[in-house]
């Protein structure tokens, strides 16, 4: 009796994944309980089990492809069995069926149908011809997506304005010109995707720029790499927040004298188990400080109504290989210094690993994102939502400052708090950033 | 006749040899005039039909030199000699009257310079500022107007006569029986002259009635009828001048019949093959010129060289005019839409206000509720308080209150003269509205059902709506036909139609359809003071529907659409009581979760073609809702205007909710399947919801 193998549903918001690899091979045998294959939904890699003993009859989905939760990627089963049933092309795109009459009442005694026929449905899109309503292609136009990239959802399979809008949404965010340009030169967007920054014309004219004047026209030789995974879900946030909120970035320079002692500090007389924090770590502790203090800041926009959260879940933005992820450090207000930093390493250590559990990555209320490292001081960082809020934590660096009329030399360190003003105006937000500039420079105000 | 003859006659009738050379020297000039049209068209320097008066200038010069400078004419297809006869004498300088031949040449050759912008032609010359109220193209179909204006200057209790001339054929129309009849019982001053010239184009008087004399008639109707020699003007001036007294005493109307005969075919390209070349002979030797001209030099009144002058300078005139219209422009195609309408400008703080006024209506709870049919009755009393010229007319208006009760209570205040039962005659009901509206008054007419206004298309599309833009932009038609439609009482094909599409199909007629009793007043009251015919259609089951009315005074801007529902997922576009049923599917829709906008369109002429764009480029998905027949409906005109002014901005095909094309049937079951429906009209929304 063939067993099928489904995308399994991990988390609750989870409604695909992308196969990443198959452990098994068309022919093996494989063991019930066993990984069978890697996926990766929109919040981390993970493995799915065999449901059954017995041999992998078939694969039927492969790896990069985006499968919807349920569908069946595979067959197990004995050599020989009859799976044809499963090999059938896919069932053909739903067409639509509207709630109304039937075409053409019977000609019954009972008049209640009218004789003249409803609007006639649109006729299936012949072989090649795509039909999109006119809104759509306007819609495609201003927005420079090719039609011929869309799937629709009208009657027939028309596209309508929706299945346009959601299509650009995927998108990276590009200008319209630089949309139609890439277009016209076959340069992926995928590839130019740069941050929260829109990808302009000039980009793509860049990009599409032969490397060599003797290089042959058509598709210019740029690395393409599909826009999926981890990648999509970062491109369809960050311009779902960029498109939705009204950010305002705030910036403050902070005396980072204290909190270097500070660290050092632990350096001489570790925590239990010999824990020395990070800086980060410690700025978890005085951010989760601060939103205590200012609510207004721990919040979030749902429907029409602002809602101040009653817990502190404090995400920090980790650069993995797979991209940017944000583990977030549960219920910081009611844990110790020593609780968070063994927490968060654990978190940053599945996530590296590709083994984040399904609600290490979500739930945060406030994001931190250092980019110290780089010799960045001060950022526009995107807010993660639906957080109200991120601080953009810069380098800690010597300058010269002047205290008490002396030029001194200084650790200095930039803080970036970009806030959403639709939740918060600018006067609440600067208090909230101010008193994280306080609990830095005088951590013995945690003691308060 | 015999030379003591024609010194009595001119004694009797206090004539001058001044007068007979006058008479002459117009007979002659018309008929020079004819002779030049006859060349132009057969040179193709004039285009079109061109039907010639010569032979008949007795008639029209005779008629018309017994009228005061104040009264009135109506013409015909056959109309150069009215137009030039009347023109002439009001014109008073040599200059004048050259002036006015140069204007009729002018328009005969398609000229800007002419009576008429270019825009009437032969069949269409008006001189209306001179109380000529037109020519026109359809036979008999002037006799309704000139009855109008005779019930127009009853109305206004001034002498003025109106002389309605026609031929033998037109007889034999139902305008022809409608109106005398109408004329005589309200005892209207108009003299209608028939012009029998043996031949309706080219069938004989006699193989058309069977009566000798076109003038029995008269006794259908109890009026005086008397036939005269057509040939002869002193003859037909002595019988209308008698009848123009009677006129202008209060007596009421006549018939006068006039035997002549047309020395050239119908029109130009008539073989004349229906007459006899000896009959032609016989009729051309009673030649009302030669034998006016005989009988002065008999009279020693007139030389013949004074007569031979006399020809030369007529002649003259006519090259002159012939030499002025072909130095003269053709109208410039930038003209083409002027005069259609007499322009209806509001300002945007107008059109604000009533929008302020209107949802203030909408939301405030305390806001008197009255019925549809007495927010008709309303509006009639405040228009008819303000303005002594508005006056009702219509079957069953009277004591009656009209059949669905919008007059009610107005015979009584107003009295029999403001409101007047007519009898059943739509098409002078119709036609009447016109004359009077054209003669200073603001008629507002009751046509009892939509359906039957077919039977007064003629009057009210082609004379009321098109007058003002054949004539040059120099007359307006301020009236209101004022009418019901809808199906709902089960009374089948006759009586539940939706006509309106026939009435937007005309240029030149405004057609409005309130769907409250809050539009139905102030629109009403708004197209009573507008000075363009107006096509008000009420519906038959809105008359029972209340809704709140301010008490204060308000009027509603032509051509504003109302949102009567926002809403952000699908348009519906309706009027009339197709409102209500898309407002009661929008709320049923939006327990679905979709969020319904009803436009209504209140005025489908003047159009809101603004709120309707707005509407698509919101919703992008557009259900129509009409009661008239699917096929053709004015529903299919909206869509053709959204395809062309926001195609890009629809999301999916529109879809049309119209009545079945079949006649609308009598029983309910039927009458319900060829309705719109609120189901239906759901149906069609969710269908376009995917
Ligand atoms: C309602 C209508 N029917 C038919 C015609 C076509 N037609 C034009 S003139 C004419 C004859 C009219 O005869 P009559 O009324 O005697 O006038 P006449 O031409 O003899 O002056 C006809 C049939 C028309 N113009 N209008
Ligand atoms: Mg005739």
């Amino acid at each position: 009796m063939a067993k099928e193998v489904i995308m399994p549903k991990m988390g609750q918001t989870m409604e695909a994944g992308t196969i990443i690899e198959w452990y098994v091979k068309e022919g093996d045998t494989v063991k019930k309980g066993e990984p069978i294959f890697k996926f990766e939904s929109d919040k981390a890699a993970l493995e799915a089990e065999a449901p059954a003993s017995g041999t992998l009859l078939k694969i039927l989905r492969h790896p990069g492809e985006t499968v919807p939760i349920l569908e069946v990627v595979g067959i197990i089963g004995e050599p020989g069995e009859d799976i044809s049933r499963y090999l059938k092309p896919a069932a053909a795109p739903e067409t639509a069926a509207p709630a109304t009459a039937p075409s053409a009442p019977a000609p019954a005694a009972a008049p209640a149908a009218p004789a003249a026929p409803s609007a006639p449905e649109a006729p299936p899109a012949p072989e090649g011809r795509r039909f999109a309503s006119p809104r759509a292609r306007m819609a495609a136009r201003q927005l420079g997506v090719p039609l011929e990239r869309i799937t629709g959802t009208g009657p027939g399979g028309r596209i309508v304005e929706r299945d346009v809008l959601a299509y650009a949404a995927s998108l990276p965010k590009a200008t319209p010109a630089a949309r139609k340009l890439a277009e016209e030169m076959g340069v992926p967007l995928e590839t130019l995707a740069a941050g929260p920054e829109r990808i302009t014309k000039l980009a793509v004219e860049r990009a599409a720029m032969p490397v060599t004047p003797a290089a042959p026209a058509p598709a210019p030789a740029v690395q393409a790499i599909p826009m999926a995974g981890v990648r999509a879900i970062i491109a369809e946030r960050m311009s779902a927040s960029a498109h939705t909120t009204a950010a305002v970035t705030l910036f403050t320079e902070v005396d980072a004298t204290a909190l270097v002692q500070l660290r050092e500090s632990f350096k001489q007389s570790p925590l239990p188990g010999g824990v020395v924090p990070g800086y980060n770590e410690i700025l978890v502790l005085i951010v989760a400080r601060a939103l205590q203090e200012h609510p207004n800041m721990n919040a979030r926009l749902v429907e029409n109504r602002i809602e101040q959260l009653g817990v502190i879940n404090i995400g920090v933005a980790v650069d993995t290989e797979r991209g940017l992820l944000v583990p977030v450090i549960r219920d910081v207000a009611s844990k110790r210094l020593g609780d968070i930093v063994s927490e968060f390493r654990e978190l940053v250590e599945r996530a590296r690993a590709g083994r984040s559990l399904p609600d290490d990555l979500s739930g945060g209320t406030f994001t931190i994102t250092n980019l110290g490292m780089y010799d960045v001081d001060g950022f526009t960082p995107i807010i993660n939502l639906p957080e109200c809020a991120i601080l953009g934590v810069g380098r800690i660096v010597e300058k010269p400052a002047a205290v008490n009329g002396q030029v001194v030399i200084r650790p200095m360190m930039v803080l970036s708090l970009t806030f959403d003003h639709r939740i918060n105006d600018g006067a609440p937000a600067a208090r909230f950033l101010q008193r994280v500039k306080q609990l830095i420079e005088r951590p013995y105000l945690l003691l308060a | 006749m015999n030379v003591t003859d024609l010194k009595t006659i001119m004694q009797a009738q206090g004539i001058t040899r001044e007068d007979l050379l006058d008479y002459l020297r117009q007979m002659r000039i018309i008929r020079n005039f004819e002779e030049a049209v006859y060349d132009l068209l057969g040179r193709n320097i004039i285009k079109g039909a061109s039907h010639l008066y010569a032979g008949q200038e007795a008639v029209a010069v005779g008629a018309i030199s017994v009228l005061r400078d104040d009264d009135l004419i109506t013409s015909t297809h056959r109309g150069h000699g009215h137009c030039y006869a009347r023109g002439d004498r009001l014109a008073k300088t040599p200059e004048e009257k050259q002036e006015h031949l140069n204007k009729m040449m002018a328009e005969l050759c398609g000229r800007s310079t002419g009576y008429c912008r270019g825009r009437g032609g032969s069949m269409h010359i008006a001189d209306v500022e001179r109380g000529n109220l037109g020519a026109t193209g359809i036979v008999g179909g002037n006799i309704p107007v000139a009855t109008g204006a005779g019930l127009s200057m009853k109305l206004q209790k001034s002498d003025r006569v109106v002389l309605c001339f026609f031929g033998d054929g037109a007889a034999n129309t139902g305008n022809f029986h409608e109106s005398l009849n109408m004329a005589a019982i309200w005892k209207l001053p108009v003299v209608y002259i028939v012009e029998n010239n043996l031949y309706g184009m080219s069938v004989p008087f006699e193989k058309a009635s069977s009566c000798k004399n076109i003038a029995d008639r008269a006794c259908a109707y109890c009026i005086p009828g008397e036939v005269v020699d057509g040939m002869d003007v002193l003859a037909v001036r002595d019988a209308v001048s008698r009848a123009v007294e009677r006129a202008r005493r209060g007596e009421g109307p006549s018939l006068i019949e006039c035997k002549t005969y047309r020395w050239y075919g119908h029109s130009r390209s008539d073989p004349r093959v229906y007459r006899t070349r000896e009959e032609e002979k016989a009729w051309k030797e009673r030649d009302p010129i030669t034998n006016l001209e005989r009988r002065m030099l008999e009279a020693g009144l007139v030389t013949q060289q004074e007569l031979d002058e006399l020809a030369k300078a007529c002649e003259k005139a006519v090259e002159i005019s012939i030499d002025f219209a072909l130095n003269s422009p053709f109208p410039d195609p930038s003209e083409l839409y002027d005069d259609v309408y007499v322009p209806t400008i509001y300002t945007p703080s107008q059109i604000a206000k009533e929008r302020e006024l209107r949802e203030r209506v909408r939301s405030d709870p305390n806001m008197r509720q009255i019925y549809y049919w007495e927010a008709l009755v309303e509006a009639f009393r405040e228009e008819m308080k303000r303005d002594p010229h508005v006056f009702i007319m219509g079957e069953d208006v009277g004591l009656y209150g009209g059949a669905y009760g919008a007059t009610r209570g107005l015979y009584q205040e107003f009295g029999p003269e403001r409101v007047i039962d007519t009898p059943i005659s739509e098409a002078a009901i119709g036609g009447a509205a016109v004359g009077a509206a054209m003669t200073g008054m603001r008629p507002v007419a009751e046509i009892m059902y939509v359906d039957f206004t077919p039977l007064a298309m003629d009057q009210i599309a082609n004379q009321g709506a098109k007058n003002r833009y054949m004539f040059g932009g120099k007359t307006k038609v301020p009236m209101v036909i004022r009418t019901e439609g809808g199906a709902g009482r089960s009374i089948a094909a006759h009586h539940s139609q939706s006509l309106e599409a026939l009435w937007t199909h005309f240029p030149g007629i405004y057609v409005v359809m309130p769907a409250t009793p809050y539009d139905a007043k102030g629109l009403l009251k708004e197209c009573i003071r507008n000075d363009n015919p107006i096509m008000f259609i009420e519906h038959k089951m809105l008359y029972g529907t209340k809704g709140p009315v301010p008490e204060e005074e308000y009027t509603i801007p032509l051509g504003v659409a109302d949102i009567k529902r926002p809403g952000k997922d699908v348009t519906i576009i309706t009027y009339s009581r197709m409102v209500l049923r898309a407002l009661e599917a929008a709320e049923n829709l939006a327990k679905e979760g979709i969020d319904v906008e009803v436009v209504d369109l209140r005025c489908l002429k003047p159009l809101d073609v603004d709120t309707i764009i707005e509407s698509v480029k919101k919703t992008g998905r557009v259900v129509g809702v009409t009661e008239a027949y699917k096929t053709g409906s004015f529903i299919s005109e909206v869509f053709t205007i959204i395809n062309e002014l926001a195609f890009d901005y629809l999301d999916a095909p529109m879809v049309r909710v119209a009545a079945a094309d079949v006649p609308v049937p009598m029983a309910e079951t039927l009458e319900d399947a060829a309705i719109p429906n609120v189901e239906r009209i759901e149906a069609a929304v969710r269908q376009l919801v995917y």
